[in-house]
């Protein structure tokens, strides 16, 4: 019994020790352990949440539901900062939603972490370009171009860049760039012809312009530019069957028709010149173009009453479009209203129409 | 029969209504009004000779003068008097048509066919007028034939040279009115009165426009009812002139002023009045605000006493066009000085007038004229060329050799069958000032302003292309950054001791954890063999394997999951190792016996359940039951209990069904002390149950 109770102690301190080394009880350092490891998983559940998100914003996207893609990007950002696919595809997004500064934003985000593909420095690249950076989204693409020296795409975006810069020349050169790596892309061929064009060489825009068609015969515009074309060079025959072609390939497009009763405009046909501006009035009934087309028939029918009435549909769909007002105001002269149609000139000349600046001079001190 | 008379009656008197009944100056009547009406015949009679003379002036090409102005009012007061008689319509119709009232003339004309039974050869002659100033031209070519068919009479011989040329004017109408000119011609409403307003005069800037006019001035009235012809100015106020204001003196007094022409720069002006009984040209030049007393503007070479009235400047100065009657055949013309000497003190010494000659000059009249700013153009009124009815406005230029080449009929509506007279224009030749008494206006002669149209205004045709393809259908290249895989990571703390199975003491062992999804090693590691402590983490949602291996010890092997949805990120495990090293001694703490017996106490069962656990486990343990005491007391006593305490333990064990091969038994007594004896503690100690592996 004295044994007994001698041990009990013993007992007890080896049960308290057991007891307290099991459950709830920790020692401080493995107090600390579990923490680290608590704070561990914290961090993974954060991870996860971030991943959860993302995926949800890759299927917005997929469902063109930008805002939405923008919005769970930007909350797996928040969750996770380093998320670089995160920041593309939220660039992505935005371009999309054509709110280029913040494409921009994110897609150079990727770009400065110095782990990013030649994709983003092309995204970049494309967003710059909407916003009329020209200058910056040339860089990008060369950088794009170094990454990926065979991008026949970069390429081709570049020569628009260089396009819209107005050097034809230069864009020339990379639209062959592009022709070289991939010589069966219509679009290279299609802008390389209207560099030629805007350089006044028409024969040759003419030819790349009908390799264009060739290689995507479905594309109405390629036909358009080559009646346009054709129309400069006074070949009106042959201008008016590539019109003929591109509402045919497309009888939605309105452009067409438009620029096909300018044609028959110039060559006096006015039923036919109507008809078709009629017709693109009906497939779109804010194009402004056509509209006042139609309403220099009416004038020229010394409908002046109707042709106003079409002009003023014009500047109600652009009231930026210059023509409409210097047209407006020709017919205004000849219903005695000289203070609308000088107030018209007026208008057509701050627009930048030089018509409307010499009629304005000539007509109203 | 009744019903037949009736119906004649009524043809009868209906016919009568037909032709209007001519009502005759006779006393018979105008019963009531005798008095009135012999006044009226009187007047007319006097009148009469005085249109006689005026017709004849007109069929000699000669300047009627006042005449026709004189004998209007007569003519009115007689026909409002007697509305119905043929005769003093005629006779008004026929002065009207002289005056600038010319446009009433029809209604009255008209009217004397009515009242005619037969229509008379002047009637036709008149009515032919009147109906070309209607624009009916074949009906006007109509009448003159008929006219020229018919007239016997001296007199109208000579009319029919007039006739042909009327006809021919129609013609030329009829052409004219058929191809209008690119014009607008307005009535000035805001200048003009019902009086005559005439002659504008216009700056080269278009700002100031002067004219003449005989409406109320606030003077006496002339013998012919007509006020004193004054000159009045108005300013372009915007688009518009502003109503006009007389001029006052210098220029305009109680005397008859006509203005002729405005310098370019608008600072001097020509005019014309009676000096001597003849008109002469003066010149007034403006003095900031006001005009200076006109001058003389011509010499008196040229000045003569004839009367040179409508001049004009040219742009040099070192000529001066006017019109001119002084020639034997009478007619106005076209004449010009040229100033003879350029130096100041003799500027004002003109040259003798001569006509301008063909192609321009005419053998009829020529009214007005205007040289442009150009210098090279020259506007002036005729009744010749190609006129289509009284006076037209035609415009000629002069040639490298300074000839002036056929003058060209401006057109209608500038011209019209009526006058159209006095053509002034601006520098850039928009607008252009005329008059006309044409139907339509304020009343007598009125300013017109002529816009022209210009060249045909293109009109803006707008295209549009889309020259880059990327714009025209851009490209729906949208890729983006893949999904990525979500692994539900967490991790859980695996904690665990390593003791022995039966002294509870901790172990230091090989621990080795694999995944057992996977058969791959997770983590290989030592527990602490101090403590026998493990301590890691696991991620969780797996099943694991552990096992622990130490020399000597049964390798131990285990599996345990760790679950993914775990609040309380931690597993314990403490993981018990048998001893079965040959040799080695455990000493059975846990086992008592009744004291001095060798009864076993109840509570050592449990660890007694242990050795049965642990030989079952290893069926090839063969032990040896060892007991062993202190030193104190008998140590043969000693060895007795200890040999009977361990075969008792031995008894256990078969009974819990341990073979009796694998036990031994053996009593050491005191002779195996592993403490010192000479303390409590340390006799504690020897006193021991103790099992020793024999084999394994």
């Amino acid at each position: 019994m004295i044994k007994l109770i001698k041990f009990i102690p013993v007992i007890l301190l080896l049960g308290a020790t057991d007891l307290y080394a099991q459950g709830e009880g920790l020692t401080e350092d493995e107090q600390l352990f579990k923490d680290s490891i608590e704070a561990l998983n914290l961090d993974f559940a954060t991870v996860q949440k971030a991943k959860e998100t993302y995926n949800q914003g890759i299927k917005q996207f997929e469902s063109k539901d930008y805002k939405g893609a923008v919005s769970s990007f930007g909350s797996s950002i928040k969750l996770f900062p380093r998320f670089l696919n995160a920041y593309f595809n939220r660039g992505v997004a935005y371009s999309q939603m054509k709110d280029y500064d913040k494409a921009i934003r994110d897609f150079s985000t990727v770009i400065d972490s110095n782990n990013s593909k030649a994709i983003a420095y092309a995204k970049r690249a494309e967003a710059y370009g909407a916003l009329g950076e020209y200058d910056k989204a040339i860089a990008d693409y060369k950088t794009t171009i170094k990454h990926q020296p065979r991008n026949a795409v970069a390429y081709y975006n570049m020569g628009d860049m260089y396009f819209m810069k107005e050097e034809y020349l230069t864009a020339i050169d990379e639209f062959t760039k592009a022709i070289k790596l991939d010589n069966n892309y219509a679009y290279s061929y299609n802008d390389r012809g209207s560099s030629y064009r805007r350089l006044e060489k028409y024969a040759e825009a003419i030819m790349d312009y009908q390799k264009a068609a060739s290689i995507s015969p479905d594309l109405a515009f390629i036909y358009n530019n080559l009646g346009s074309t054709r129309k400069k060079m006074g070949r009106y025959e042959e201008a008016l069957s590539a019109f003929n072609k591109a509402v045919e390939v497309n009888p939605e497009f309105y452009i067409a028709y438009n620029n096909r009763g300018g044609l028959y405009f110039e060559q006096g046909k006015m039923d036919l010149a109507l008809k078709d501006f009629n017709q693109a009035i009906t497939i779109n009934n804010k194009y402004a173009p056509a509209y006042s087309n139609r309403g220099s028939v009416m004038h020229r029918q010394e409908k002046y009453k109707e042709a106003i009435a079409d002009f003023d549909k014009a500047i109600q769909s652009n009231p930026q479009y210059a023509n409409a007002y210097v047209n407006r105001g020709t017919s205004k002269e000849m219903i005695r209203d000289i203070n609308g149609a000088c107030s018209d000139w007026n208008k057509g000349k701050e627009l930048g129409s030089v018509q409307g600046k010499k009629y304005q001079m000539n007509n109203c001190y | 029969m009744k019903k037949s008379i009736l119906v004649i009656v009524i043809s009868a008197v209906g016919a009568l209504q037909l032709t209007a009944q001519n009502v005759e100056f006779k006393a018979s009547n105008f019963k009531d009004r005798k008095d009135e009406m012999n006044t009226i015949v009187e007047n007319m009679k006097a009148a009469d000779v005085i249109l006689e003379s005026a017709n004849e002036d007109i069929s000699n090409v000669r300047d009627p003068k006042n005449k026709f102005k004189e004998i209007l009012p007569v003519y009115r007061e007689a026909q409002a008097f007697n509305p119905n008689n043929a005769e003093v319509n005629l006779k008004l119709g026929n002065t009207l048509l002289y005056t600038n009232e010319k446009y009433e003339a029809k209604k009255y004309l008209d009217r004397a066919q009515e009242l005619s039974k037969e229509m008379s050869p002047m009637l036709h002659f008149y009515l032919g007028q009147a109906e070309q100033l209607a624009y009916n031209f074949p009906l006007a070519i109509k009448h003159y034939k008929t006219f020229e068919e018919t007239a016997k009479n001296k007199l109208a011989e000579n009319y029919k040279k007039i006739s042909g040329k009327y006809k021919k004017e129609c013609k030329y109408g009829k052409e004219f009115k058929g191809n209008p000119e690119r014009v607008w011609v307005d009535n000035m409403k805001e200048v003009n009165s019902s009086a005559d307003d005439y002659s504008p005069c216009i700056s080269a800037d278009g700002e100031l426009l002067m004219f003449t006019s005989n409406r109320d001035n606030g003077h006496a009235k002339n013998k012919y009812g007509n006020y004193d012809g004054d000159i009045y100015f108005s300013g372009l106020n915007g688009r518009t002139f502003a109503a006009a204001k007389n001029a006052g003196t210098p220029l305009s007094t109680p005397k008859d002023e006509t203005a002729s022409a405005l310098a370019y720069d608008g600072q001097r002006l020509l005019m014309f009045k009676e000096d001597n009984g003849n008109m002469d040209i003066y010149e007034s030049t403006l003095d900031g605000v006001l005009w200076g007393e006109p001058v003389k503007k011509l010499s008196k070479i040229p000045n003569t006493e004839h009367n040179e009235t409508y001049a004009t400047y040219e742009p040099q100065d070192i000529k001066v066009f006017y019109i001119f009657d002084g020639m034997t055949r009478g007619d106005k013309e076209i004449f010009v000085s040229g100033l003879m000497v350029y130096t100041i003190a003799d500027y004002n010494k003109w040259g003798k007038g001569q006509s301008i000659g063909q192609p321009v000059t005419t053998r009829y009249n020529e009214g007005s004229v205007f040289v442009h700013p150009d210098g090279n153009t020259m506007y002036f009124s005729s009744q010749g060329h190609n006129s289509m009815g009284g006076y037209d406005i035609f415009m000629t230029t002069r040639n490298k050799l300074e000839q002036w080449t056929k003058p060209v009929n401006m057109g209608y509506p500038i011209n019209t069958p009526y006058d159209d007279l006095f053509y002034a224009s601006t520098a850039n030749g928009k607008h252009a000032y005329i008059s006309s008494n044409r139907d339509g206006g304020q009343g007598s002669m009125d300013l017109y302003q002529v816009t022209f149209w210009g060249p045909t205004k293109k009109m803006a045709i707008g295209s549009e292309d889309f020259l880059l393809a990327s714009i025209a259908e851009p490209i729906e290249d949208v890729q983006i950054e893949a999904a990525v895989e979500v692994d539900k990571k967490s991790l859980t703390v695996f904690k665990g001791k390593v003791i022995d199975n039966i002294t509870r003491s901790p172990l230091g062992a090989d621990i080795v954890i694999v995944d057992n999804a996977t058969g791959k090693v997770f983590s290989r590691f030592k527990s602490n063999s101090a403590t026998g402590k493990f301590l890691l983490s696991l991620p969780a949602g797996k099943n694991y394997g552990i096992s622990v291996n130490k020399e000597g010890y049964l390798f131990h092997s285990e599996n345990f999951d760790i679950l993914a949805e775990s609040d309380y990120n931690l597993v314990n495990k403490d993981v018990e190792l048998k001893n079965i090293a040959v040799g080695s001694k455990i000493a059975l703490r846990n086992v008592f016996f009744e004291t001095g017996k060798a009864i076993i106490d109840p509570t050592s069962h449990t660890e007694l359940g242990r050795l049965v656990d642990l030989l079952n486990d290893v069926p090839s343990l063969v032990i040896e039951l060892g007991g062993h005491t202190d030193n104190v007391g008998s140590a043969e006593l000693n060895t007795r209990l200890s040999g009977d305490r361990a075969a008792v333990v031995v008894g256990y064990l078969k009974k819990e069904g341990i073979s009796a091969s694998r036990l031994q038994a053996k009593g050491y007594g005191p002779t195996r002390p592993v403490d010192t004896n000479s303390t409590s503690e340390g006799r504690q100690n020897n006193r021991r149950t103790e099992f020793m592996i024999v084999a394994n």
